[in-house]
């Protein structure tokens, strides 16, 4: 895979993204490119399954057959099967396999796995993954090691200091980077090579790159995190004062007035709030505030190599200046609010008692609000853009989100990454998302019918193209924390809109500056 | 046997160093290589995932001269430490008077003050953090909303964020104070209280004049232990505010935290910690100097 | 005090609907006359007490009815204060029976739920991932371990700093202390190589001691085995050692030093004073460092969460995180966490329960005898 092909796909991907091409479309284009000079074509027996009897135009891509370093021979085939409406689109990856001979049993090897959503309400990972996997690879035992979130960074560098860290981690994307500049991940491009893996094939084209640092890929993508800004509102609220519950604001102006008809306010106090407009995702998170609605308001954070500031302008200005005006207007200040931005996700809980009417939160609210208030009639939509700004549109940033790689001192390298493959590119990850029914960072496995029982799923997914990767930088987790003091510093009245802006990007250029010149 | 050829002062050195030195082999095994270890990395850059390089003073250097949230960090610190180590003595030790007694059910209540602190820190934080949240919080549902109390904003005002974290610090751990204090209320001999009421000595003047000299070891050792532990406080901190809000709750540890895991920069960490260590070495020191006069010890003068 | 509660509980069961006839003065009549129950009922607590210490305040009746008032008093505060220190307790058990969107109802705030979700209890022990009785195996095994280590190095070594001389005795303590001030988070590290396989050179020799399965899994000391979180009690260097040893030196300093010395006049050895007399005397101060050494070891997160891995060898506490974080994006299963805290806390509180009775136990006991 040449590198310049490889950059080149990489940023039609991103336009074709940009424009809202459909993943059908996507998929397609990346798929006319292909020349892979690695793959050995035979004639086998190939199964071809055709999902649905629609009129389709089945194009068969690709039949590779790999020489896995086993005892065995992998028939891979993909159909791909076209119907007519274009959002339709079912790809089906049919793995057959052929068992040869086996001429020695090889010694198993065990997998250390260590990731931290595996908690005691996902039987999926013994029951179906790590099963399925095995089934594969029985010479590889995976040994799921679950850690806890708020400690996974401390437990890993413990680990890699001591000389014994996990074959396969859980990492998120925004500290990729960061791990990358210090050499503490393993670089994947081998792998990807070897295995033949189009990445802008198989994922969506906002999520895979969030795993590259220097164009270097590190991790693969294990959900669709991208739509962390998704905009949430309440349609029996909407019912109640007279706005249609099926139309969400799409713009900032309509937001404001939407938000306001919303509040209710009893004796000079607020009982019911239209939106906190600096609260996202779980409260806490003025950071996530600021470049939430950065991307609607027109701007950018970051130049794509990451090295210098790009939110230092008028639009970041008008964002951080809106922001501060809106919790004026609508909320009555700064202290109505900051109550509900606390550990305890407050917000989320006004939201399901009817307290709060509007309010942003990534995608994983859906399943998240099914479990905590089941009665509850809300709608998903993608954030309102700044309709002052005439180069604005409809879009969500990603720079987070949560992906697989293997750390530095990794021992089972080759059967490590069979292990991550599965669980990001392959079936691993539509079991493991499905049960939790998060979007996956594979488009296809999105149309699976496990999801379908959800009646937001179409609305929920149709954002997701939308996505466009933002940039990381590796020092990203100290950007976020300049970002949310300041933010703070200026709601509670302790500078200006401007002052915050220029404090912001002045320590944002000096934390990178710093960075780079240490390199 | 041995005892003519020693004199009784060596004789009782030897004793000594018999008696800690379970203590000296355990410390030199795995106490002494990862304080050290600490020490020297506070004079290098190391972010853990390289090998460290030698810095020489730059870490202490940026920490003494460019560095904001240090001293932040630190007087929050102090404030918070200034702010529980009071209430846990006084209320422990009032606790403990308390409840020192054989009446019926009273074994009851002592288990009832010791349940907080059996509470895993952060089924406690989170439980506090419902409790005290200023918005759909029990504490305001009860006073505010039922009472028309003004409640105070906890968690989320800049100056109500630190009490809050005091108040949740003090229930979940007086029950350890409590147990000491209970523990040495048994050491006060029962003849003294005797003596004391034949002068004609009321409760108050038993309490100032007996009990509370014959228990001042322990009282001191509560002193001692709350400066150290929360000096390192973090937890709480951790789990109910993330430092926030407005830096007001940035306690020393949860600093240093931030820059060896979020920012990588375990050598400026080590420093910080090496700082640290050295602040609450002094302190104890101090009080040790201080507590000489202050402290009754049941030793022959020497 | 006792009003203030009677307050509670009428709130609690949504009795604040009566006397809601306004008043002057802004309050509403039955708040107005809660107000004014709760502070005369505060003003004659505090009088009482004051009454009872005070000599100055003249006295009435006899004995036996200072003694009643004074019981009273004591009871009434016991109580008051055990409810301050159970309402959040009373919360944890209550989200305990709720179902999930029932924690989340805020107005009105649902105090108890609506009908009580027992089965919410028995659901913890059904899941595959974690065998909760082999959990409860593992911690109470190594806080078995930690518990006998932690009393008997701390009584020992805390009598030799106590009572016996040597050069650099307060130097040395001062170090017995030095091991609570470096931060954990940060000890953690140097911790965790020192443990490691490949830097350690004890490891196989002791390796072989402690060779059953529990303790010891793999060739590492660092990953999967109790170890790290055993070994270190038995020489005192562990995290909260130092505090044990500091609190049982405290207490020995209060032991009468008549005692001591005539056990050097008898010529006891000094290993022999420490068993004989020192021992007995200092059974309230050892229940206090078993108790905290229970609660302590029975309640430790961190240090498990870093050195254990497998999820038989998990512990308690790392079970009942993962009711906490779920899903990576905190879907808090507050129901299962919270009966999980109460199933977790109830066995301490039992043993809590059998071992209180020694700190009263000693009153009559302590002293100089003859």
């Amino acid at each position: 895979m040449g590198k310049n092909s490889h950059m080149t796909r990489r940023r039609l991907l991103r336009i074709a993204g940009g424009l809202g091409i459909s993943a059908a479309g996507a998929a397609a284009l990346a798929a006319c490119g292909e020349a892979e000079p690695q793959i050995v074509t035979k004639e086998v027996p190939v199964e071809k399954i055709v999902v649905k009897e629609v009129p389709v135009e089945t194009v068969v891509t690709k039949t590779e057959i790999k020489e896995v370093p086993v005892e065995r021979i992998v028939t891979q085939e993909k159909v791909v099967t076209k119907e007519v409406p274009v959002d339709r689109v079912v790809t089906r990856e049919v793995v057959k396999e052929v068992v040869k001979e086996v001429p020695a049993m090889r010694e198993t090897v065990k997998v250390r796995w260590q990731e931290v959503w595996a908690d005691a309400f996902q039987p999926t990972i013994e029951e179906k993954m790590i099963p399925g996997f095995e089934a594969q690879f029985p010479y590889i035992e995976i040994v799921n090691e679950r850690i806890e979130e708020a400690q996974m960074y401390e437990i890993y560098l413990t680990q890699i200091a001591g000389g014994d860290p996990p074959d396969v981690i859980q990492i998120q994307e925004s500290r990729v980077p960061q791990f990358a500049a210090r050499g503490g991940i393993i670089p994947l491009d081998a792998f990807i090579g070897k295995a033949g893996l189009n990445l802008a094939d198989i994922f969506y084209a906002g999520e895979w790159p969030k795993g590259s640092w220097l164009d270097v890929q590190y991790t693969l993508p294990l959900d669709n995190t991208g739509a962390w800004y998704l905009f949430w509102w309440n349609k029996d609220t909407f019912e109640e004062v007279g706005l249609d519950p099926d139309t969400p604001p799409t713009t900032w102006t309509e937001l404001e007035e939407m938000a306001l008809k919303t509040t209710v306010r009893e004796g000079g106090e607020i009982t019911r709030h239209g939106m906190f407009v600096p609260e996202m995702i779980k409260g806490a998170r003025t950071d996530a505030s600021f470049k939430g609605w950065q991307f609607p308001a027109g701007g950018h954070m970051f130049t794509e190599d990451a090295k210098s500031v790009l939110f230092d302008d008028a639009i970041g200005q008008r964002n951080v200046t809106w922001q501060l005006d809106m919790v004026q207007k609508l909320n009555d200040g700064w202290d109505n609010i900051q109550g509900y931005m606390d550990a305890v996700g407050a917000s989320r809980t006004a939201f399901y008692n009817g307290l709060l009417t509007m309010r942003v939160e990534g995608v994983w609210f859906l399943g998240v609000m099914r479990r905590d208030a089941p009665d509850i009639n809300a709608g998903v939509t993608h954030m309102p853009y700044d309709d002052t700004n005439p180069n604005a549109r409809p879009r969500s940033i990603s720079d987070d989100g949560w992906s697989y790689g293997m750390p530095k001192g990794a021992q089972n390298l080759e059967e490590g990454w069979e292990w991550l493959r599965y669980l990001t590119a392959g079936e691993g990850n539509l079991a493991f998302m499905g049960n939790l029914k998060r979007p996956s960072s594979v488009p296809k496995y999105n149309d699976d019918p496990l999801y379908q029982s959800e009646p937001l799923w179409n609305d929920l997914k149709s954002v997701l193209p939308l996505v466009e990767a933002s940039p990381i930088t590796p020092v990203n987790p100290d950007i976020d924390q300049v970002l949310k003091d300041e933010m703070e510093l200026m709601m509670a009245g302790k500078q200006s809109p401007e002052e915050t802006l220029a404090s912001m990007a002045g320590q944002t250029r000096e934390l990178l500056d710093e960075f780079f010149a240490s390199l | 046997m041995r005892a003519p050829r020693w004199t009784i002062g060596r004789r009782e050195a030897v004793w000594g160093f018999v008696f800690i030195a379970p203590w000296i082999l355990g410390f030199v095994i795995f106490s002494l290589g990862p304080t050290v270890a600490i020490i020297a990395w506070g004079f290098t850059e190391y972010d853990i995932l390289q090998a460290p390089t030698f810095a020489g003073l730059e870490n202490f250097i940026e920490i003494f001269t460019d560095d904001e949230k240090f001293l932040k960090s630190l007087v929050n610190t102090a404030i918070y430490v200034g702010l529980l180590v009071p209430c846990q003595v006084v209320i422990g030790f009032l606790l403990a008077v308390l409840v020192n007694t054989k009446l019926p059910l009273a074994s009851l209540f002592r288990a009832f003050y010791f349940l907080p602190t059996i509470m895993p820190l952060v089924v406690a934080s989170i439980v506090w953090a419902w409790v005290l949240q200023p918005e759909l919080g029990l504490l305001k549902f009860l006073l505010e909303d039922t009472m028309g109390i003004p409640t105070p904003r906890f968690m989320v005002d800049e100056y109500w964020s630190k009490p809050g974290i005091v108040i949740l610090t003090v229930w979940s751990s007086i029950g350890v104070q409590m147990i000491l204090f209970l523990a040495a209320l048994q050491a006060v001999p029962p003849h003294l209280y005797e003596a004391a009421e034949i002068d004609g000595a009321g409760p108050l003047r038993k309490l100032l004049h007996v009990t509370i000299p014959l228990v001042s070891p322990t009282i001191f050792l509560v002193i001692i232990i709350g400066i150290i532990n929360s000096f390192q406080v973090f937890t709480t901190a951790f789990v109910l505010t993330q430092g926030g809000p407005l830096d007001s709750t940035l306690f020393y540890v949860l600093y240093l935290w931030r820059k060896a895991f979020v920012s990588f920069e375990f050598g400026y960490a080590s420093a910080l910690a090496t700082i640290l260590f050295f602040i609450i070495m002094l302190l104890t020191a101090l009080s040790f100097w201080v507590s000489r006069r202050l402290v009754h010890y049941e030793q022959p003068e020497s | 005090m006792i009003a203030t509660i009677l307050w509670l509980g009428f709130v609690v069961f949504g009795g604040r609907s009566i006397g809601d006839q306004p008043t002057p003065i802004g309050m509403s009549s039955g708040e107005l006359l809660w107000t004014i129950v709760i502070a005369a009922n505060w003003i004659l607590d505090l009088s009482g007490v004051a009454w009872l210490v005070s000599p100055r305040i003249p006295r009435w009746g006899g004995p036996r009815l200072q003694r009643r008032l004074a019981s009273a008093i004591r009871y009434e505060l016991m109580i008051g204060i055990s409810v301050l220190a159970l309402i959040p307790i009373f919360w944890m058990v209550s989200t305990s029976l709720k179902t999930l969107p029932e924690t989340y109802e805020v107005e009105p705030y649902l105090l108890l739920p609506r009908e009580p979700q027992w089965g919410n209890y028995p659901f913890l022990f059904t899941f595959e991932r974690f065998n909760v009785l082999q959990l409860f195996k593992n911690t109470s095994l190594m806080t078995v371990f930690n518990l006998v280590a932690n009393v008997g190095i701390a009584s020992f070594v805390g009598y030799g700093f106590a009572r016996l001389r040597f050069p650099g005795r307060n130097l040395l303590f001062l170090l017995v202390l030095s091991s609570l001030m470096v931060p954990f988070i940060v000890r953690i590290i140097p911790l965790f190589v020192l443990f490691s396989g490949n830097t350690y050179i004890l490891q196989d020799q002791l390796g072989q001691v402690f060779s059953w399965t529990i303790f010891f899994e793999s060739r590492s000391w660092a990953q999967n085995t109790y170890l790290p979180l055993v070994v270190p009690e038995f020489f005192g260097a562990a995290g909260s050692s130092a505090l044990y040893i500091f609190i049982m030196r405290q207490y020995f300093l209060t032991i009468p030093h008549e005692l001591i010395e005539a056990g050097r006049v008898d010529g006891a050895s000094e290993f022999a004073i420490w068993r004989r007399i020192v021992l007995p005397q200092a059974t309230p101060a050892m229940v206090a460092v078993a108790i905290l050494s229970l609660q302590g070891s029975w309640g430790a997160f961190i240090e498990p969460l870093i050195f254990l891995r497998k999820v038989d060898l998990h512990t308690l506490s790392i079970w009942l995180s993962s009711f906490r974080s779920v899903q990576g994006e905190s879907v808090i299963q507050w129901q299962y966490g919270m009966a999980g805290g109460v199933l977790v806390t109830l066995p301490v509180f039992i043993l809590f329960l059998l071992f209180q009775r020694y700190f009263i136990a000693g009153i009559s006991l302590s002293g100089i005898k003859g």
